[in-house]
């Protein structure tokens, strides 16, 4: 879905920007999203996973547009013969809040990843290995060197442990080691 | 969220978002308002309205935050706002937590490990979080006032005392990193407490902990978007640091 993703809404209608900007916020869980009341070429570059653009906006940049590799969602004001949910898709804007918060689920789960979905939340043992070290006071180099692993690896797996368990200070993860019984008072440095 | 003005009453206000009374209560405001509206209630306690609508409206309020005409109120003034904040912070909602945690103790079952845990790791978030209060006071502010004292126009001619060069920089890490730590904790109790517990403590303990989360973002906003850029505008035109 649109958990943690950035998002990007070109329009010249602000009252319009805003008011999807808080229908985002409000049911779906974006990182940021920005509004941008004009195109300009540094679309390129923005972290965005989903452009918003309105209608003339897409039609007078089409062929720039195209060659971006986002997902676009065009604002429009008219119900589609076909509705169109994948790139781009489309939102016709007259719907009521109802309508177009269901509309925008479909759009974000036709377009979100199937490894998304069916990504495993538990801990490898590999994890669990790196994590116990971490806990027990181990810098990134002495974790690295005792599993005879690189320093990116080590890095790799402490950025899974975090986003898996969503705690990311030290201290917090030797919390978490403890109450797990993965390592004992004494251990602790 | 329903943006106040100075002809509401007070009592509307709090009924309109109930986690202002603290806010408030820094501003040496106490419950039992009446019909006063917000300008009476002010005037009585010789404080600026603007600057209390300023901050009240800012307060929590992620898309509203009126960041330009923030800047134009007088920083001593900022300044004595966020230092009575770490005074509730550190008088009144931390050992409410504490309070709590020392309870929660108490009635659960002796062999339940996980709570000592847990409450080491507040004791330790405690221990940061006051320290970070305490640098902020002894250093942050004082420079601060300093600063603002040699930019007023009628002090200029005094000669310019040689400050400590000095950067808010550090602040913007130290808040990020004490963020986080609070999150941790949050995210723990809810995640992973186990064994006996009791849980109405427990819950009370998780909303305590969202209380001081969601007070200290609108404390930090103040500090890094408002103070931060203010001081930095102060020592650029006194050339304390090289633009």
């Amino acid at each position: 879905m649109l958990t943690g993703k950035n998002v990007l809404i070109v329009s010249p209608n602000q009252l319009q920007a805003i008011g999807l900007k808080s229908i985002l916020y409000e049911y779906f869980s974006p990182k940021e999203v920005d509004i941008q009341s004009e195109f300009d070429n540094s679309l390129n570059k923005h972290l965005a996973e989903y452009i918003f653009l309105s209608s003339d906006i897409y039609l007078a940049h089409q062929k720039k547009l195209q060659a971006i590799t986002r997902k676009l969602v065009i604002l429009t004001e008219f119900e589609q013969d076909e509705e169109s949910f994948e790139n781009p898709a489309m939102l016709n804007t007259t719907l009521s809040q109802t309508e177009l918060v269901d509309k925008l689920e479909t759009i974000f789960k036709k377009n979100a990843g199937k490894s998304e979905d069916d990504q495993n939340e538990k801990l490898s043992l590999r994890e669990i290995e790196v994590l116990v070290l971490v806990a027990r006071g181990f810098i990134n180099k002495q974790i690295a060197d005792k599993l005879s692993i690189s320093l990116h690896t080590v890095m790799s797996h402490r950025k899974n442990i975090t986003r898996k368990l969503g705690i990311k200070t030290v201290s917090g993860l030797t919390m978490y080691a403890l109450l797990n019984g993965l390592i004992q008072p004494k251990d602790v440095r | 969220m329903k943006l106040l003005t100075a002809k509401m009453k007070m009592a509307d206000a709090i009924h309109a978002n109930y986690l202002l009374i603290p806010v408030i209560n820094r501003f040496g405001i106490s419950l039992g308002f009446g019909e006063k509206t917000i300008e009476n209630i002010c005037s009585e306690h010789d404080i600026d309205v603007d600057f209390f609508l300023a901050i009240i409206n800012a307060f929590g309020n992620k898309n509203y935050f009126p960041e330009s005409r923030l800047q134009t109120f007088s920083v001593i003034m900022i300044v004595k706002y966020l230092k009575k904040t770490h005074q509730y912070y550190r008088e009144t909602l931390i050992p409410s937590i504490e309070n709590l945690l020392e309870l929660l103790l108490e009635k659960s079952s002796r062999k339940n490990k996980s709570l000592a845990v847990v409450k080491k790791f507040f004791d330790e978030f405690k221990k940061e979080f006051f320290a970070h209060l305490k640098r902020e006071e002894s250093i942050t502010f004082p420079y601060v006032e300093e600063i603002y004292k040699m930019y007023q126009p009628v002090q200029k001619s005094i000669k310019k005392k040689k400050l400590i060069s000095y950067s808010m920089k550090i602040y913007k890490a130290e808040h990020d990193e004490i963020d986080e730590k609070l999150y941790d904790l949050k995210n723990i109790l809810i995640k992973y407490i186990s064994g006996d517990f009791d849980n109405a403590i427990c819950s009370a303990i998780i909303f305590e902990l969202f209380r001081l989360e969601k007070d200290m973002e609108d404390h930090s906003r103040i500090e890094d978007n408002i103070l931060m850029p203010i001081v930095a505008e102060m020592e650029k035109s006194l050339k304390l640091i090289k633009a």
